[in-house]
């Protein structure tokens, strides 16, 4: 199936983008170097310098609806050795918000799903309670019982309390946080 | 007697380290009239030639041979160390035991074997050489200059400023070249005529300057310091005294024809000049579709000229001119892209050439500077570049890399954004050659700050498609199929020498190579000499060339000539062949056979009075090259130090 490019998309994208994190795609000339330093880029379906070139032409909804966005760990080797200066893990990151925000069928459920309560833990607790944090993502994924016979072993050891409802120290500083809108 | 010295060199380990030096100068010891031999570390170096200098001073030598290098690398360097110690140059002879042996052959002793038998070889010859005199060329002292283009025009200007006079052919009727056609110039988008313009004035008043418009060169003989050229000035049928430029005879003229210096973008009239800045400002008629002289009716342009210039009856006219050195600025065509069928094979109208798009944003060209299709006149919104159109393709096009596509590409999409705010121009590139003072900032600038979307891989097809071009190509950094709707497409078409290139330089006896661009004598150290002497390049006939490269290259032409014209006799070597005219035949076959067209045939009258032809060689265009010498059916052509007798010689010796 070929690409169908139109001016519009890739006018609309690259200020979007710029407008996001301050990149200007246009500086990439995909000489692949994010690429290739990029920890995770073995279980990536688009790498780095694809997701640049995917964006340089306006392909949005492949890369929103792709697995790499949420594969990348925000390591930031891209951006620290990208020649041209671009900081990719903020175009990376960028796009992981418009997924979110637009609720797109993300390409991969588990990490999202995982920050996604990863998060709440963190703004409802100031910390996170790892019981409740496994069982919501757990309950939540494709496969609830998966890992299950962990449980008694990790309780055993303290490693998971059924009760726990100690706050952190700045809950209510990181409650204003979170109410932050960047 | 002659007493002969051998020097062996070691050439650090180059030679030494795989042939016995220290044998080979001992058994050169008992060879024929050899009385010295030694060897050295480095016998080009300062204390090397010492050694030799020494050697012939306490022996009484008076023929040296060095077994070295090459006589190409160092014959000169040993020719001049001994003619400080008052023996001739050519009495030295170089053995090559370096480039024919130590690096070629792999076992130490047979390697020293082959040196001993290679000096052998050049002692033989040694003793047979002559103590020739060099040849001294008188020199007229004026230039001239193939070509009115940028490089012809600046190299011209160079050679007057130096006080001597040039003479400029140009075929077209104005001076100005290609640089006259384009718009903006990369990478700082200069107005190419605004920097061009200047120049032409320049060198249209300057005293020592003259320029032959609307003429071709039909024949040069002759040979460095002294060519007799003739040049056939076109029938213009206006006179270029009478006329004032004034550009009413253009005005009234009933006939249109498509222009050639808008590349067919436009029309012009049957009498015309091709640009407002031309130079001379004087107009041609075209006699293939003027009224007048194809019909007989009209004359309108002759009742109109205040100044009584238009001259029915003008005639082409052959003119003779006298130079010294000649320079080849030819200058470049473009490649025809209706080689290529999938690009439309030329039934696109809005597909074009990046030069027809120069025309089309040139304030001055068809459109006034309005980017339109030529379809419909609309106003593109999507133009869709193509680089690498019968450059760097070997089945319909030309293998090399035509330089500078890459950057007028980058250039256009530029000029595009700023004539069409909301343009979006599409590259398809195989790669950016953007090698140049701010060549590759450029590039990203096209990027960056226009917004040029660059494709990297070929377009494989273009078709129609509701009124606009569909583009198809492939994007290799995605590997997938891209498939763009285009409002306007742009080739960037290969670079070729012009049209007539070939059969100029055959006029001329100027080498050239496969593509029909001429030959450099040197791709380092001699880039702007010919290899027959006296004549020098300029510019886009060499290879493609931007315009700095142009102007860089005239400069440096120009400054050769300065030297040459700086004396009143040009100094050659005298290894030239030359006709025992008792023996000679008179058969041709050294005429026909001859590179440098130096061999040509003389009348001479025996004591009967009886006449019959004999070969003489113009000693100033041979080359010493030999080919006359097996071709010689009477035995009668010698070359200076490279006789028969001393070939023979070497061959009885081994």
């Amino acid at each position: 199936m070929s690409k169908q490019f139109s001016s519009e998309n890739i006018a609309r994208l690259n200020a979007e983008i710029l407008v996001k994190c301050g990149v200007d795609l246009k500086e990439c000339y995909q000489c692949g170097k994010c690429s290739a330093g990029c920890s995770s880029n073995w279980m990536m379906d688009y790498r780095p310098h694809v997701i640049m070139r995917l964006a340089q032409l306006g392909q949005r909804a492949a890369i929103l609806a792709s697995q790499a966005i949420w594969v990348c760990t925000g390591c930031e080797i891209c951006s620290a050795r990208c020649p041209r200066g671009i900081d990719v893990a903020a175009v990376v990151d960028s796009f992981r918000q418009l997924a979110v925000a637009e609720d797109v069928r993300y390409g991969e459920h588990d990490i999202p799903l995982f920050h996604q309560y990863f998060l709440k833990e963190t703004r409802d607790h100031g910390r996170v309670r790892e019981l409740p944090l496994v069982a919501n993502f757990k309950i939540h994924s494709e496969h609830p019982l998966s890992d299950f016979a962990l449980g008694p072993t990790l309780l055993a050891k303290g490693k998971i309390k059924l009760v726990d409802d100690a706050k952190g120290s700045g809950v209510n500083d990181l409650q204003e946080l979170f109410k932050l809108k960047v | 007697m002659p007493r002969t010295g051998v020097f062996v060199c070691h050439c650090g380990s180059n030679i030494a380290g795989k042939v016995d030096v220290e044998t080979v100068a001992a058994k050169a010891l008992n060879f024929d009239r050899v009385v010295f031999s030694t060897t050295y570390k480095y016998m080009c170096s300062q204390p090397g030639q010492e050694v030799i200098k020494k050697a012939v001073r306490d022996n009484n030598l008076d023929r040296i041979v060095v077994a070295a290098c090459t006589p190409n690398l160092h014959g000169k360097t040993f020719q001049r160390c001994i003619k400080t110690v008052g023996l001739s140059p050519y009495l030295s002879e170089m053995a090559s035991i370096r480039e024919h042996c130590s690096w070629v052959h792999t076992d130490p002793d047979e390697a020293t074997g082959k040196a001993i038998e290679l000096v052998r070889l050049a002692t033989a010859k040694v003793r047979k050489n002559v103590a020739l005199l060099p040849l001294n060329i008188p020199v007229t002292r004026r230039a001239l200059v193939i070509g009115g283009g940028i490089a012809g025009i600046q190299s011209a200007l160079d050679i007057a400023a130096a006080g001597f006079e040039a003479v400029i052919v140009e075929k077209e009727p104005s001076v100005g070249g290609r640089m006259a056609q384009l718009d903006k110039t990369f990478p700082t988008l200069d107005c190419s005529a605004c920097i061009l313009a200047p120049r032409m004035v320049e060198v249209a008043t300057n005293e020592k300057v003259i320029i032959h418009s609307y003429s071709k060169i039909e024949k040069i003989t002759g040979s460095v310091g002294s060519f007799e050229v003739q040049i056939k000035k076109k029938a213009r049928y206006v006179d270029l005294g009478k006329c004032t430029g004034c550009g009413t005879c253009t005005e009234k003229c009933p006939v249109k024809v498509d222009s050639e210096f808008n590349l067919r973008l436009s029309t012009r009239k049957a009498i015309s000049t091709p640009f407002p800045q031309a130079v001379p400002n004087v107009p041609v008629i075209d006699p293939h579709h003027c009224r007048y002289l194809t019909l007989g009716k009209c004359g309108v342009c002759q009742k109109v000229c205040q100044a009584g210039a238009v001259n029915y009856e003008d005639k082409d006219e052959i003119i003779i001119e006298k130079v010294g050195a000649i320079i080849a600025a030819t200058g470049y065509d473009l490649f025809d892209p209706k080689k290529y069928g999938e690009y439309g094979g030329g039934r696109y109208r809005d597909v074009i050439t990046g030069l027809q798009f120069e025309r089309l944003i040139n304030a001055s060209g068809p459109t006034g500077g309005e980017i339109t299709r030529l379809s419909d006149g609309k106003t593109p919104k999507t133009i869709v570049f193509i680089q690498c159109v019968g450059s760097r393709d070997e089945q319909k096009g030309k293998p090399y890399c035509s330089k500078i596509c890459c950057m007028y590409t980058a250039k256009q999409t530029i000029l595009a954004k700023e004539h069409i705010p909301d343009v979006q121009c599409y590259v398809f590139y195989i790669d950016i050659r953007a090698g140049g003072k701010n060549y590759e900032e450029f590039v990203k600038r096209a990027q960056t700050d226009y917004g040029a979307v660059y494709i990297r891989g070929r377009v494989s097809k273009l078709y129609e498609q509701e009124g606009q071009i569909m583009v198809k190509g492939m994007d290799t950094l995605l590997g997938e199929e891209v498939e763009i709707p285009a409002d306007l497409v742009v080739l960037a078409t290969a670079i070729v020498p012009r049209r007539e290139a070939r059969t100029l330089a055959q006029k001329i006896g100027l080498s050239y190579d496969q593509h029909a661009f001429y030959n450099e004598a040197h791709p380092k150290m001699a880039p702007v000499e010919n290899l027959t002497l006296g004549i020098y390049l300029a510019g886009a006939c060499q290879a493609p060339k931007d315009i700095p490269d142009s102007v860089a290259m005239a400069s440096a032409a120009a400054a050769k000539i300065c030297g040459l014209f700086s004396r009143d006799f040009l100094s050659i070597d005298p290894i030239v062949a030359s006709v025992a005219e008792t023996c000679c035949v008179g058969c041709n076959t050294c005429v026909a056979i001859c590179p440098f067209k130096a061999i040509s045939m003389e009348i001479r009258k025996d004591r009967t009075g009886q006449e019959r032809q004999v070969a003489t060689v113009n000693t100033s265009l041979c080359q010493g090259c030999g080919t006359c010498l097996p071709n010689c059916r009477s035995r009668c052509i010698s070359l200076n130090n490279w006789t028969t007798d001393q070939l023979y010689a070497e061959v009885m010796t081994i």
